[in-house]
């Protein structure tokens, strides 16, 4: 713990512009400002920028921060998105927390971790084996879901409860697995206050039906279904406010062509975006149908704001009640479906608002609550009566020292043993010894 | 006069950038009545845990006193000759050992999730810290190879280019139909891209490139491309040439291509530039583009072999052109003091520690 006994945490996350649209970077950014009171939290990101008032620094620069003064805990988050494959990589090394926000990851990482032995490491952890593997040996990922990190983590949290069933019935191969003790937990994505109360001022207009649509025009987030509803004839006059991600607002604008259809492109894909468009859309439509990605913190976003919400009816937003959002069954009714849902929303009056949409979001996604829960999770972990995680990183830092030992062991195989041993050995281990190098020479 | 010692690195059977500025500047140092000569230990990439062995021969070295001679100074060039140890030590870095910073977790890496890769990584990066630390005077080749210094291990320096080594012996000559590529061939140099977009690239228009294989299985790679591309009567391997062989190369090409992936310096960039040819980068080509400026003396397109190729090409539809962003490129080497001339500031800065006796370097961390 720190001088100031607040825990010292190393957070993991991508950062401001090269996490843009990244559900790791909102969440840093909506959660920081509730816990960098309650615990000391240095930044750790695959750049050199300094990020806010925040100490930031590169993530290959974490060993020399813990070895100046040591972690009590490595809190990362992990995505399918290109801008956390450093986090792929660094929790590998340094075990601790880890948010998985995707459970499912399309694509095989960092290339040093292609052929990783990350279940030789494991085993070593848990005792299994003694003898570090031999160099060369080959090994595969066993598939698309994230085994290795969730392996190599001695707590998984996760954003969607499908992914933590997932977890739970699949992950067996972990650091951890002969403890007794809970070591995953449901969290979902933080929504700030203001989002709740952002449509208060919202007035009764004759404008026309707003429709916001979150999402990429490719047929996972079912652009061609949505596209499709909005071109049948409706009472009143429909606006589509579509916002799309940056690189794929030409095939927007394709399929807008396609369907005969005018609408407005926002072409910033981020919860920011989202939020501004929120006081006055009169409907959301967040459809995904992947077991890939997830509808993020814009759909908490649109809930929270009580904004009446159109979901696929799939993966984990099958869970939603009625009452919350409108699940869409996928298939060849799905356009006709999203109809009828714009339809019933046009009878009622205008504003719209979901209260019991709102209520559910209050006691899930509130930023407070969830910032809470992370805190104490965190304190649970290393400090609560039952916490094992300083224990676990003992443990981790003694695999360290036998990995460097074995490392050792092989440097010295490249040259004779004459240049280590006897009166040779003078060469060559006061080197080591001078440099750290050598189990004498550490601090 | 001083004694003074260059530390060189020798990657035996393989030549690069790094021996001609090791032999240049022993040059330059003798021929200013100094009493200068070139240490080399021979270097291996392969296995990287021999690197740990490597850098602690360098410290194992007693660099003080040659027949009866003291060595006034030592000038570190390249990993792991900065591992030196001498009471006045001057660093003229070529590179650190890149797969442990900027390339790391990239696929010009070996370092691996491996426990013992992340424990190697971490005994050279405290190493580095140290011997580099210790150093009187701090500098680079490039601003990227100091900049790269200063974020990952936080010691500043001072970029100071490397004149050219055969400065004014290049001319500019009528372009033929040709592109060249000059340099090691691997990965990292991504001589690959522009073969691959010789497809696309007007048939008039050849390949030439000089260099030798760096690593295994690269010519294969290449062959293989050639062949399934049917590139064999478009390009050429020249491998290694003499230094007349490579001046009237680069003085008949039509561009050079060079666009190798975040480059420390690359003296092909000012080789082309001296002949008056235009260059091909990358716009991740780092020390490469702190000279070559888009449509100014080069063309700077996104790293893939579609944007080569079309690149290539408005070279070739409009020669004028191509001609005028060559002569671009020789007015700048002709003002950058990149020439002869610009010895007397490297060598200034490399003896200082021949004056000064404080430390210029801080080592702290973070960013």
């Amino acid at each position: 713990m720190s001088a100031s006994d607040k825990l010292r945490i190393a957070w993991f996350s991508p950062l401001g512009s090269e996490g843009e649209t990244s559900i790791s970077a909102y969440a840093t950014e909506t959660l920081l400002p509730y816990l960098t009171d309650r615990f000391e939290i240095e930044l750790f990101h695959d750049s050199f920028f300094s990020h806010k008032k925040y100490p930031t620094y590169h993530y290959l620069n974490a060993f020399l921060r813990d070895k100046e003064r040591p972690f009590d805990l490595f809190f990362y988050q992990l995505e399918d998105s290109p801008c956390t494959k450093f986090v792929r990589m660094h929790l590998g090394l340094m075990p601790g927390i880890t948010w998985f926000h995707h459970f499912f990851l399309s694509d095989d990482g960092p290339e040093p971790i292609l052929n990783s032995g990350w279940q030789d490491t494991v085993d070593h952890f848990c005792g299994k084996r003694t003898v570090w593997p031999e160099r060369g040996k080959e090994y595969t990922r066993p598939g698309p879901q994230a085994y290795r990190e969730a392996g190599l983590s001695f707590a998984s949290l996760f954003s969607l409860e499908r992914d933590h069933g997932e977890y739970e019935r699949l992950v067996t191969h972990k650091l951890l697995a002969d403890s007794n003790q809970r070591q995953s937990f449901f969290l979902p994505l933080p929504v700030s206050e203001e989002v709740f109360s952002c449509r208060s001022k919202q007035s009764t207009t004759d404008a026309p039906f707003r429709v916001g649509y979150f999402g990429t025009p490719r047929i996972e987030h079912r652009a061609h279904k949505v596209l499709q509803a909005l071109t049948e004839k409706y009472e009143q006059e429909v606006q589509l406010h579509w916002v799309v991600p940056e690189e794929e607002l030409v095939i927007a604008q394709e399929r807008l062509s396609e369907f005969d259809l005018d609408g407005v492109l926002y072409p910033q894909a981020t919860p920011e975006q989202w939020k501004q468009l929120l006081p006055e859309l009169d409907c959301a439509l967040h459809p995904l149908f992947s077991v890939f990605g997830q509808p993020g913190a814009p759909l908490a976003m649109s809930l929270a704001a009580g904004v009446p919400t159109v979901v696929t009816g799939f993966g984990n937003t099958e869970r939603l009640v009625d009452e919350v959002a409108c699940k869409i069954e996928p298939g060849s009714s799905e356009a006709t479906q999203v109809a009828s849902a714009l339809r019933e929303l046009m009878k009622q009056p205008r504003p719209l608002q979901n209260r019991e949409a709102q209520a559910f979001a209050r006691e899930m996604y509130d930023v407070q609550g969830v910032a809470a829960q992370l805190g104490d999770t965190f304190e649970y972990l290393v400090s609560g009566e039952q916490s094992y995680l300083p224990q676990a990183m003992k443990r981790w830092r003694a695999l360290e020292q036998d990995a460097a030992d074995s490392l050792r062991k092989e440097v010295s195989s490249f040259l004779p043993a004459s240049l280590w041993e006897g009166k040779d050995g003078e060469l060559l281990n006061p080197v080591f010894e001078e440099l750290g190098w050598s189990s004498k020479g550490e601090g | 006069m001083a004694n003074i010692l260059i530390l060189g690195v020798k990657v035996p059977f393989t030549s690069g950038g790094q021996e001609v500025l090791v032999r240049t500047l022993c040059k330059e140092l003798n021929a200013r009545g100094h009493n200068a000569d070139v240490v080399e230990l021979p270097f291996t990439v392969f296995p990287k845990e021999s690197f740990l062995n490597q850098a602690a021969m360098w410290r194992a070295v007693d660099l003080t006193t040659f027949g009866g001679k003291d060595v006034d100074l030592v000038i570190a060039t390249k990993f792991p000759s900065y591992y030196a140890s001498h009471p006045k030590k001057s660093l003229w870095l070529v590179h650190q050992h890149r797969a442990l910073y900027d390339l790391y977790g990239s696929r010009y890496s070996d370092i691996s999730d491996d426990p013992r890769d992340e424990a190697l990584r971490r005994m050279l990066v405290e190493g580095d810290r140290k011997v580099i630390g210790e150093c009187q005077f701090v500098s680079g080749i490039s601003q990227n190879v100091v900049s790269r210094l200063e974020k990952y291990i936080d010691i500043k320096g001072t970029a100071l280019y490397p004149p050219l080594p055969q400065g004014s012996a290049y001319r500019r000559g009528e372009s033929e139909e040709y592109f060249l590529s000059v340099g090691r061939l691997c990965a990292i140099k991504r001589v690959d891209l522009m073969l691959k977009a010789m497809p696309i690239v007007h048939n008039v228009a050849k390949l030439k490139i000089v260099g030798t294989a760096d690593e295994p299985g690269v010519m294969e790679y290449y062959k293989n491309e050639i062949d399934k591309h049917h590139l064999w009567d478009r390009v050429e391997f020249l491998g290694r040439v003499s230094d007349e062989e490579l001046i009237d190369l680069y003085s008949k090409a039509l561009g050079v291509y060079y666009a190798p992936h975040d480059e420390d310096y690359g003296y092909v960039t000012l080789e082309a530039f001296a002949s008056g040819k235009p260059v091909l980068a990358g716009t991740d080509s780092g020390g490469v583009l702190e000279f070559v400026r888009h449509e100014e003396n080069g063309l700077v397109v996104d790293p893939t072999s579609d944007a080569f190729g079309h690149a290539a090409n408005r070279l070739i539809e409009n020669k004028e052109w191509a001609a005028q962003l060559g002569e671009n490129g020789f007015s700048f080497i002709q003002e950058s003091g990149l020439l002869e001339s610009g010895w007397d500031t490297v060598i200034d800065g490399l003896l200082s520690p021949l004056e000064n006796t404080s430390c210029q370097s801080a080592v702290g961390c973070g960013v």
